[in-house]
């Protein structure tokens, strides 16, 4: 990190950052990766632009500490909706619900799973893993799906494949 | 009696029927006789002549789709009418279907210059109806009882023709009054990709079926989907066969990294979502190591939004089969951009991890065999296909851009169909002929392979897997601690820059490695 503050001349950095590679355009492949005091390492470079799809409730029997990132790709302030979706396609609260009323141009928003049922107001625990859609705005937007295991490990869930 | 060659009910080649092979095609020669009516698809004839002092029998009536016979037999639905001195020709139904009974139901289905063309007779206009499609209904024929579901969707005509043909008796010449399908769009956002359907093969039904992904193209009354005729020689599609020809999933995808419930170490997952607000079809095989089905095809419908999780146990019910050894991995194929899915994989120190994200021609990320945290390294060749993949070959690129041992190595002399083949770094360095690497490597497959998917996995010191093979998607990252150890190497032609590892400050080590493709 100390050769990426040299490199932007910036003081340590705080909180958590987002690297742009903004030259050349083509040509790169990028991965980040996590080593955590295990030395369990891990593939931090997938995001998804839409839905995360492993979000279990916060007392889950694995004790996972699962958090939300939301990043604001865009140079517009965005007001940030979703709607939460059980195992069975229905949704859980309050359906297309305010997660961040103005989420500041290039800024991210984290939650866990606490913040995030307080978000859809709900008050009961949901079945397995719940999945987030993001409603609103359409692009622009990049999340990610990070889990914190029970041994401190942290991994990245977030890249479902398509078929 | 005798069939019309033309006006066949529906056509029929595509199964090579035979002209026979309809019911009621009997056959009856008839000098000096008088024609039988004709039966099912039938034209009724009487011969005509007989010996050299006689006079021909009567013609008899066309069946349905067949054209009278002689001395004005009637013809039969949509046939051309018999006369005194020739027979009616046969009706064209049904250019790329045509359904006697039973239920289809259409899901993304294209027809695509579909004709119904009628029979030449010698006398009376027969007629061609439902260029693409025809559904015989009681109102058309008593034996007749198809229908369509209300559950069809997706379905586009183009350019489709129903053609009717005016006889050719004394010498006039034919011609062919055509009727053009009203343009139909689909009225979902889908598109039929998968399996075109040319006339080369095609299916005989009896069964309710769905007809999912399908593209009907240039079919004619000659080389069309016949259905509800029994024959030795045809092959059923229904939801619960679907070992034929006719694939009703549509777009596939795979869950490669799945242990059985024997495994005591590790718990994999199977995650599967239906995206769409619709219900869908999924069709599901699961494959072991060698690329040997386990079990036979399986289906099962996911509700609008649902979300199913199969672990181990759940698929070893669903196939109804004992444990398998090693590794499996699950073929999924539903209608285009509906599923997504996630491998998952409880490791023994409760971590989880996602498995799923595979390449098809690169893996980066690739730690050498004596790389100092004691990674493992596992680079996995799934063959998707249905057929021998040979000489997997591939380039291994040191982090200074250099190859490391030679180039277009083979890798891999052959992997059977739907077969996962396993190199480990040491295996890997045996491969490329070189010394271990330094830092590094990654691999770039030449010439790529669709059908085949590349994985990189790493296993740590505790025995925990994590997927290196995918990168960001729009060359950014986060990163996601205050004050971090990083790597950032920039690969810049024709060398790399390296940039010194700094001391860790954080709880969290963190690397990014930034490379530059070849081209």
């Amino acid at each position: 990190m100390s050769h990426l503050e040299a490199k932007f001349g910036v003081p340590p950095l705080t909180g958590r950052n987002r690297l742009v590679i903004t030259s050349p355009t083509t040509g790169l492949a990028v991965m980040g990766t996590i080593r955590s005091p295990s030395d369990n390492i891990a593939n931090a470079s997938v995001t998804e632009s839409h839905m995360l799809y492993y979000l279990p409730h916060w007392t889950n029997t694995h004790q996972d500490k699962v958090f939300v990132r939301i990043t604001n790709t865009t140079g517009q302030i965005q007001q940030v909706r979703g709607t939460l979706w059980d195992n069975n396609g229905h949704s859980l609260g309050t359906r297309n619900a305010i997660l961040v009323d103005a989420l500041q141009p290039y800024a991210t928003a984290a939650m866990n799973m606490q913040t995030l049922a307080n978000l859809f107001s709900i008050t009961t625990l949901w079945e397995k893993q719940a999945r987030l859609e993001i409603t609103a705005p359409t692009t622009g937007i990049k999340l990610m799906n990070m889990n914190r295991s029970q041994n401190s490990a942290i991994t990245n869930l977030s890249g479902a494949t398509s078929n | 009696m005798r069939n019309d060659a033309k006006g066949i009910i529906g056509g029929d080649s595509g199964l090579n029927l035979g002209p026979d092979a309809v019911p009621g095609a009997i056959k009856f020669n008839g000098d000096n006789r008088f024609g039988d009516s004709g039966g099912f698809g039938s034209g009724g004839e009487g011969k005509c002549g007989g010996d050299s002092n006689g006079f021909g029998g009567l013609g008899g009536n066309g069946g349905f789709g067949g054209g009278g016979g002689y001395f004005g037999g009637n013809s039969g639905f949509g046939g051309g009418l018999g006369g005194d001195d020739g027979h009616g020709g046969g009706a064209g139904f049904g250019g790329a279907v045509f359904t006697k009974a039973g239920t289809l139901t259409f899901k993304t289905v294209s027809f695509v210059n579909s004709s119904a063309m009628a029979g030449v007779g010698d006398f009376g206009a027969s007629q061609g109806k439902g260029a693409a499609i025809f559904i015989c209904t009681e109102k058309e024929d008593d034996s007749c009882s198809a229908t369509v579901s209300k559950d069809s969707c997706g379905i586009t005509f183009n350019d489709s023709i129903a053609c009717s043909l005016q006889p050719t008796h004394k010498g006039n010449v034919s011609t062919c009054t055509t009727t053009r399908n009203p343009s139909c769009s689909t009225t979902l956002n889908e598109v039929a990709c998968d399996y075109t359907y040319n006339g080369l093969t095609a299916c005989h039904i009896k069964e309710n079926v769905v007809f999912c992904g399908l593209i009907f193209s240039g079919s004619t009354t000659a080389n069309a989907l016949t259905t509800d005729m029994d024959n030795a020689n045809t092959f059923n599609v229904s939801k619960n066969n679907l070992s034929t020809p006719c694939r009703l999933g549509s777009q596939e995808v795979g869950i490669y990294n799945l242990v059985s419930s024997t495994n005591q170490d590790y718990t994999s997952f199977a995650k599967i979502t239906n995206v769409t607000n619709r219900s869908i079809d999924v069709i599901v095989k699961l494959y072991d190591e060698g690329g040997q089905m386990l079990g036979g095809p399986k289906s099962y419908t996911l509700n609008a939004g649902q979300t199913i999780n199969s672990n181990a146990q759940d698929l070893e019910s669903l196939f109804n089969i004992t444990p398998w050894l090693g590794n499996a991995w699950l073929q999924l194929k539903a209608i285009p951009n509906s599923l997504r899915v996630m491998n998952l994989l409880r490791n023994p120190d409760s971590t989880l991890t996602r498995l799923n994200l595979s390449s098809q021609n690169t893996l980066y990320n690739i730690h050498n065999k004596n790389n100092a945290y004691g990674y493992d390294a596992f680079l996995m060749f799934i063959n998707t296909s249905e057929r021998t993949l040979t000489d997997i070959t591939g380039t291994l690129y040191a982090p200074s851009g250099q190859v490391v041992g030679n180039a277009k190595t083979l890798l891999l002399p052959e992997i059977v169909p739907k077969a996962i083949q396993v190199l480990t770094s040491e295996l890997l360095e045996q491969r490329v002929g070189n010394n271990a690497w330094s830092g590094r490597a990654w691999l770039e497959r030449n010439p790529p392979q669709p059908d085949l998917q590349l994985i990189n996995l790493l296993e740590s010191k505790t025995g925990t897997f994590n997927n290196m093979s995918a990168v960001s998607a729009d060359n950014t990252l986060t990163i996601p601690c205050t004050i971090c150890q990083v790597a950032l190497t920039l690969k810049i032609k024709p060398s790399f820059v390296l940039l010194t590892l700094p001391q860790q400050r954080c709880r969290y080590a963190e690397r990014y490695l930034i490379k530059q493709d070849k081209h």
